[in-house]
């Protein structure tokens, strides 16, 4: 496939990832800081971003940094967090505008870079605090973010799968962290807080776009000389060696119309195991496509659901199963999901689902390479995980992946939680919700 | 094929039009791109609900949602499932209806070819038997109580309901439990009959293509078909008033906090495709300026706690209907109704619109546009949009480039109004 990221690690442990193609008319750039992900820091740690979003001392409001990357030909700006198997990755985000047709666009480009680290390095702050009053307000917007949870229904029940099954585990911790962090957050304290976590804390900046790795180097040179950093410390990876003593089943009543089922599995395989392609091709034929089992057996053959899909957390070694049904079906809707699940650990795998399962996720992977941020993600997604292995590597690997390696892959399989999100019970037979 | 460059957005696009079937064929090359994308659309969508069938005389109206149940209905093949067809060539098919058009669509690495010849195939042949169309109630019923369960759904079709008197954008675009209930197969074969001639339809390929050998490809699958050339369709329309319906619709859900959608109606889109998408123009600018995320106001805003990151404010510019919508969740819906409305009263009366804010989101338009070029769905996406209303997204950066303040302003003055506004909330249970 052709390009990759060049690695290489710049002053005070910054390493830079920088992948050239001049396909995009954007240049995107991600600053990353990884962090555990823990309860102690999980809000502290999602409350950062929103707060630099606020600005930097020369650009010290929101509508400044807005106003300034609007200028550089309507380029993008954004910070937050978001979750990777057990860690927490603040993400600081520019997609630069880079039109052929500009002449002093490497300027252009230069200014953009320099906005992201200048809000890293010199967010609104006095006297050793941030801005009281930003900290206050993005307490009260993050307040608001978490609890708006629940306005989405499905990925609601997502989440909440996830949390009753990894009880006590960090994996359980959204990324935007807990309400019942907020209060205790101060100005001061997250200032502090700060400086810990730009010293320490793992950084990592993707670039993808027209620039080599020498013209990014140049760029951050200034930026790097003013940071101060000791060795990043290195951050454990997640365990995905969790025992189930038997299956649990959490059963959550709200006042909506379509029932929510969802199935969490441990798989017992780590995202470095070999097994890990052959895992990724069976969740892919139990519920990853169109002509997966799930899709086939639970909406086209029995009707009983427009969405029906599994979603493997590879980082964390988790699989969910999601289908969206009418309460009244709870149980010939759950027969149906786990027999799927039984057919694939059984070898019940046709050649053709076998097949065009692989060629599916090769498709995937080969689409990546024509989104600067799915190339990043992925990117990521590896680095995080400690994968060395590139793109290329990856769809060779699951390309080669056969009905054995599935069957081997799913035999640790377990299922550890049945959620399900419903109406008031009992169901009237009318159904009920007839509002439109 | 025909060729037009577009200098601002550094791209191309070639075209054909395939006779005697009148199918317009449009390809956009990507160089260097892995993926490739194709759609063939259909303009037919929700608001088609009452249309006279070719060879007959008297209008028939049809059960709402048909339009979008037709879509689900035409992967189905006598011999098993598209979506199976697709998975062996290695691509991902798909389909969307919205309110004015149906969109089927493929992505792929390899296998482009085969993988037109699969889309074509599919949309020009339906299949529906009694059993397959009962067998489908289910699956749409369970996406309609889906979107019903979804407040941020809810809260924007209580808004249509709200604006529309009698235009069918009032009703959601998969109809309801009970409207799909009429549906059968006899009827999904008259719809199939009136909209699905290529002459109602476009096809469009993007990806590091070559134009030439698409058009070949197309031609071959058309050319044994043998298609008579079909006369326009005639679709009818109820007459709507320029007044909103309603001024507001509120409802109860389970939400953390109030969410709110704030619309005004604008007149129907007149005759000149140009004209129209000036309009369009001009109102996103209008809005961005007012209520962007650099704007006085969005901070303002902001900064009391009355709105989040996700607050937005767009056009929904259709070929027969049109609006401004604005909102989000909020702590207080009415406080920040004032403040909006306050807000745009401020910008009529002074000199509200700056040059400057003006210069600056007219620039970030274009930028944005060059952002979605990335991107070959999105490419199709506004490609087929602007195909539909009779212009192009070549046309776009060259009237954007042309637009004036006072254009801007006249347009605040007299769209932004209050007779024109309704509001649609949904209030924590």
């Amino acid at each position: 496939m052709g390009n990759k990221f060049i690695v290489r690690t710049l002053n005070e442990q910054v390493r830079m990832h920088v992948y050239r193609t001049e396909k995009f008319k954007t240049l995107s750039l991600r600053l990353v800081i990884c962090r555990p992900l823990q309860e102690q820091q999980v809000t502290k740690t999602a409350l950062l971003p929103w707060v630099l979003r606020r600005g930097s001392r020369s650009l010290p409001t929101s509508r400044a940094v807005m106003t300034k990357m609007e200028e550089l030909y309507g380029s993008v700006f954004n910070a937050d967090v978001s979750k990777i198997g057990e860690r927490q990755m603040i993400v600081l985000s520019a997609d630069l505008t880079d039109p052929p047709t500009v002449p002093d666009r490497g300027r252009l480009l230069e200014e953009g870079m320099g906005v992201l680290f200048d809000i890293l390095q010199d967010p609104v702050s006095t006297n050793g605090a941030f801005q009281e009053e930003y900290v206050a307000q993005e307490k009260e917007a993050l307040r608001r973010h978490i609890k708006g949870l629940v306005n989405d229904k499905m990925n609601y029940a997502m989440v909440r799968c996830i949390e009753e099954m990894c009880k006590n585990e960090p994996f359980a911790l959204i990324a935007h962290g807990r309400v019942a962090d907020l209060d205790e957050i101060d100005a001061t304290g997250l200032y502090a807080f700060y400086q810990q976590v730009l010293a320490e804390s793992p950084c990592d900046l993707y670039v993808v776009g027209n620039v080599t790795p020498a013209e990014v180097e140049a760029w951050c040179r200034p930026w790097l000389a003013r940071l101060q950093r000791s060795n990043p410390f290195p951050i454990p990876g997640p365990s995905v060696e969790a025992s189930v003593a038997a299956v649990r089943m959490v059963d959550e009543v709200q006042d909506i119309g379509q029932g929510k089922l969802h199935l969490g599995f441990r798989t017992h395989v780590p995202r470095t195991s070999p097994d890990y392609f052959g895992l990724q091709v069976a969740n892919g034929i139990l519920g990853g496509f169109a002509h997966s089992k799930l899709f086939q057996n639970v909406r086209e053959k029995a009707s009983l659901a427009y969405y029906a899909f599994s979603r493997l957390e590879g980082s964390k070694g988790l699989i969910v199963i999601g289908a969206g049904i009418d309460a009244r079906n709870f149980d010939q809707a759950l027969d149906i999901i786990k027999a799927q699940v039984e057919a694939i650990k059984s070898g019940q795998i046709s050649d053709d689902e076998l097949e065009y399962t692989k060629r599916g996720l090769l498709n995937h992977y080969r689409e990546l390479i024509d989104s600067p941020g799915g190339l990043i993600a992925a990117q990521m997604e590896a680095d995080v995980n400690g994968i060395t292995i590139g793109l290329e590597e990856h769809c060779a690997a699951l390309s080669r992946v056969s009905k054995d390696d599935v069957v081997r892959a799913v035999t640790p399989l377990e299922l550890d939680t049945i959620y399900f999100l419903h109406g008031p019970v009992p169901a009237s037979e009318d159904g009920g919700g007839q509002n439109a | 094929m025909h060729k037009i460059t577009s200098q601002l957005l550094g791209e191309n696009l070639y075209y054909d039009v395939i006779e005697p079937a009148g199918l317009q064929v449009w390809v956009m090359p990507k160089r260097g791109y892995k993926k490739n994308y194709a759609t063939f659309a259909t303009k037919y969508g929700s608001v088609d609900r009452e249309f006279i069938v070719p060879g007959t005389q008297a209008p028939l109206r049809v059960p709402d949602g048909i339009a979008h149940f037709l879509e689900h209905k035409l992967f189905e093949e006598p011999d098993g499932n598209v979506f199976d067809h697709f998975a062996e060539l290695g691509a991902a098919c798909n389909a969307y209806t919205n309110y004015e058009a149906t969109t089927y669509l493929f992505s792929c690495t390899e296998n482009f070819y085969p993988c037109l010849e699969t889309l074509l195939d599919f949309v020009q042949n339906p299949f529906f038997t009694p059993e397959n169309v009962a067998k489908e109630k289910g699956i749409i019923e369970q996406e309609l109580r889906m979107y019903e369960d979804s407040p941020r759904w809810r809260v924007s079709s209580n808004l249509m309901k709200a604006i529309f008197h009698h235009h069918p954008a009032r009703v959601d675009i998969g109809g309801t439990v009970a409207s799909i209930q009429e549906i059968d197969a006899e009827l999904l074969q008259k719809c199939y009959r009136t909209f699905y001639h290529p002459s109602n339809m476009v096809l469009f390929a993007t990806g590091d293509l070559d134009p030439d050998q698409v058009l070949a490809t197309v031609q071959r699958d058309l050319s044994p078909r043998g298609y008579e050339p079909q006369a326009p369709i005639k679709r009818l329309f109820p007459s709507e008033p320029g007044s909103c319906y309603q001024s507001r619709i509120e409802e109860k859900m389970v939400v953390s906090q109030p969410i709110l959608k704030l619309g005004f109606k604008d007149g129907a889109p007149g005759a000149d495709p140009t004209a129209n998408l000036r309009r369009e123009i001009v109102t996103g600018i209008l809005l961005e300026m007012l209520f962007g995320k650099s704007s006085q106001l969005y901070a303002t805003l902001y900064e009391q706690g009355l709105i989040d990151q996700r607050f937005s404010a767009h056009y929904m510019n259709g070929a027969t209907f049109a609006l401004s919508v604005l909102g989000g969740e909020t702590r207080d819906p009415e406080r920040l109704i004032e403040l909006v409305t306050g807000g745009i009263a401020a910008a009529q009366t002074s000199d509200g619109l700056d040059i400057k804010d003006f210069a600056r989101v007219r620039n970030k338009t274009t930028g944005e546009l060059l952002h979605l070029l990335n991107r070959l769905d999105e490419v199709a996406y506004l490609f087929n949009d602007y195909h539909f209303r009779g212009t192009s997204l070549f046309v776009y950066p060259e009237v954007l480039a042309s637009v004036t303040l006072k254009e801007v302003h006249d347009r605040l003055v007299e769209h932004l109004v209050p007779e024109n506004m309704a509001v649609s909330i949904i209030w924590p249970e």
